[in-house]
């Protein structure tokens, strides 16, 4: 229905009530985003600037590639890069080594749990790649550890009796 | 699973709180339209719901974010899209429209209720007056003027709503019709048919709320108020059909490379919900709410037939949000296979689903007993004889009187 000049809507009572809620609803809500937004949001782009140097600032914990393994594990290198593992990374299984790399004093933590560590690549999954040997992990081994007949380095080597 | 799928699509991400989001909303869109077609196009025999449509409206507003923000895991992110918006972020743009159209529904609700709220917070005693006051906002002004004014804002209110509803669930049509990564959503009569559908799903649901509530008031229906509802349910009911069907024929017509997916999406995967239920209860619905108005048919019987129509649309659109949502997941990329979709009990499963399906009708109870949106002046209907004890019905006793016959001496 038209809105005549003379019959003044926005000077009613209850509009102008209701037109300060909203506006107050408004101020509460740029309060609340300016309380909330990180400082350097929006620097480089729709993230928080800061989280870039605040992510270089973390210790390394890898290694990088197999090169500084090589160095000192020559054998078990030579007879792991012959295989399908080949072309894993040492790290993926055995953990960052970045605090041994640096200093071989420091022990490498043993690896334990293998079925945790074998089963994301082994585990029989409706979706995967049936190139890669797959098992139902209880079916299979019933909770034993990989290693106890598997040998990682030699995948299909001789099973470890 | 069947045929070829990629790793990473056996898991459906998108569960039954996805599926609720669209299926709620829909219901708000609805509701609103109807009582705008009172409040705006003077459809004068839709009167008896037009206050109760807007608090239905309400209600599963209110609950329609929860489904969404639950699904998210951790609600409060929720508000992270909302504080620093991503301009193409399709769902922040929802947050918005959302927030729009609640408080659009709010101011609407409150100044039809004004002139009423302010009577109460008078006439009623200790602390429901109280509140009553508090809702008055203190603008207790009901001269002529003002309620003229009040009665100004509603109508320019509801025709700022009726966008805003069909911007809203278009919005959340858009949402799956955008994914042009998926052959089943991406199409862009995807924000229209979900807004036809969202609009026959809203009526439907007046309709049962309405006879819900005559039924628990013990109120005469108002006859021509449910036939309108049917009427406007029924033209609605065939766009949404056509538009569902025709955009599955187009598809089969062109017959793409995506067509035999979706062709052994719905004939092997999903052919009960889809032909059986979405479809199926399209069309019973359709020639059910055509019979309700043959006119040399008795009263109750229209009316159950109208409310038996207004059910199966309710779960034929909820058929239809299933099948979108969980449909579109389970199509493989590769076009060659199809995931499994496992429902679970608890977490994002049929428990909690139910209940967000349930809690807006707890909602609605509890605000249509805060701001009673009832216009009828009819008396109140005589209790039905089967619940009244017959005066001349010879006095037996309880069985256990019967069976344990003390202190009678």
């Amino acid at each position: 229905m038209p809105i005549r000049e003379d019959e003044k809507v926005f000077t009613q009572q209850a509009v102008v009530r209701v037109g300060l809620i909203l506006a107050s609803v408004l101020v509460v809500f740029f309060f609340a985003r300016w309380l909330v937004t990180p400082e350097s949001f929006g620097q480089y782009g729709r993230y928080r600037g800061d989280s870039i140097g605040e992510a270089a600032a973390r210790e390394v914990s890898f290694a990088g590639d197999n090169t500084a393994c090589k160095a000192c594990h020559q054998e078990v290198f030579l007879a792991v890069s012959r295989n399908e593992h080949g072309k894993l990374n040492c790290q993926s299984c055995h953990g960052p080594a970045a605090k041994h790399a640096n200093d071989t004093a420091l022990e490498m933590p043993k690896v334990t749990g293998n079925a945790e560590l074998c089963g994301p690549c082994h585990m029989e999954t409706a979706g995967r790649n049936k190139r890669v040997a797959t098992v139902k992990l209880q079916l299979h081994s019933g909770g034993v550890e990989c290693t106890r007949c598997h040998d990682p380095h030699r995948p299909y080597g001789k099973l470890r009796g | 699973m069947t045929g070829y799928i990629f790793p990473n699509e056996l898991e459906v991400n998108w569960g039954l709180f996805i599926v609720l989001y669209p299926y709620l909303t829909g219901l708000v869109a609805g509701a609103f339209i109807v009582s705008s077609l009172y409040h705006v196009f003077g459809v004068e025999k839709l009167k008896p719901v037009s206050r109760l449509a807007l608090l239905a409206a309400l209600a599963v507003l209110l609950v329609a974010p929860m489904a969404l923000t639950s699904h998210l895991g951790q609600p409060l992110r929720a508000l992270n899209m909302l504080w620093t918006p991503n301009p193409t972020s399709a769902m922040a743009g929802f947050g918005y429209i959302y927030s729009f159209y609640l408080i659009i529904v709010l101011l609407e609700i409150w100044f039809m209720y004004r002139k009423d709220l302010v009577q109460w917070a008078a006439e009623k005693p200790g602390w429901v007056g109280k509140m009553y006051n508090l809702l008055t906002l203190g603008a207790k002004d009901i001269s002529p003027s003002a309620l003229q004014t009040d009665h100004k804002v509603v109508g320019i209110l509801a025709i700022v709503g009726i966008p805003s509803a069909a911007f809203l669930h278009g919005y959340v049509g858009f949402i799956f019709g955008a994914i042009k990564a998926n052959p089943w959503w991406s199409t862009p009569l995807m924000p229209v048919i979900f807004l036809l559908s969202a609009i026959v799903s809203g009526i439907a649901l007046l309709i049962i709320v309405y006879a819900a509530s005559c039924l628990l008031r013990r109120r005469e229906m108002d006859f021509h108020c449910l036939m309108t509802m049917n009427k406007y349910l029924w033209v609605f009911l065939i766009f949404a059909f056509v538009l569902e069907v025709l955009e599955v024929i187009h598809m089969a017509y062109e017959a793409e490379k995506k067509w035999s997916a979706v062709k052994g999406l719905i004939t092997q995967v999903l052919p009960f919900s889809y032909f059986g239920i979405q479809l199926g209860g399209m069309l019973a619905a359709f020639f059910l709410l055509l019979a309700g108005r043959w006119k040399k048919i008795s009263q109750s019987i229209a009316r159950n037939l109208t409310l038996a129509a207004g059910g199966l649309v309710l779960a034929s659109v909820l058929a239809m949000r299933f099948n979108v949502v969980i449909g579109g997941q389970l199509i493989s990329k590769s076009l060659k296979g199809y995931a499994v979709f496992h429902v679970p009990l608890w977490e994002e499963g049929i428990i909690p689903a139910a209940g967000f399906l349930i809690l807006p009708f707890v909602l609605l109870v509890g605000l249509v007993y805060l701001l009673p949106p009832w216009l009828d002046s009819q008396p109140e209907k005589k209790r039905r004889r089967g619940f009244e004890r017959n005066p001349h019905r010879q006095e037996h006793g309880s069985i256990f009187k019967r069976l344990f016959p003390f202190g009678e001496h």
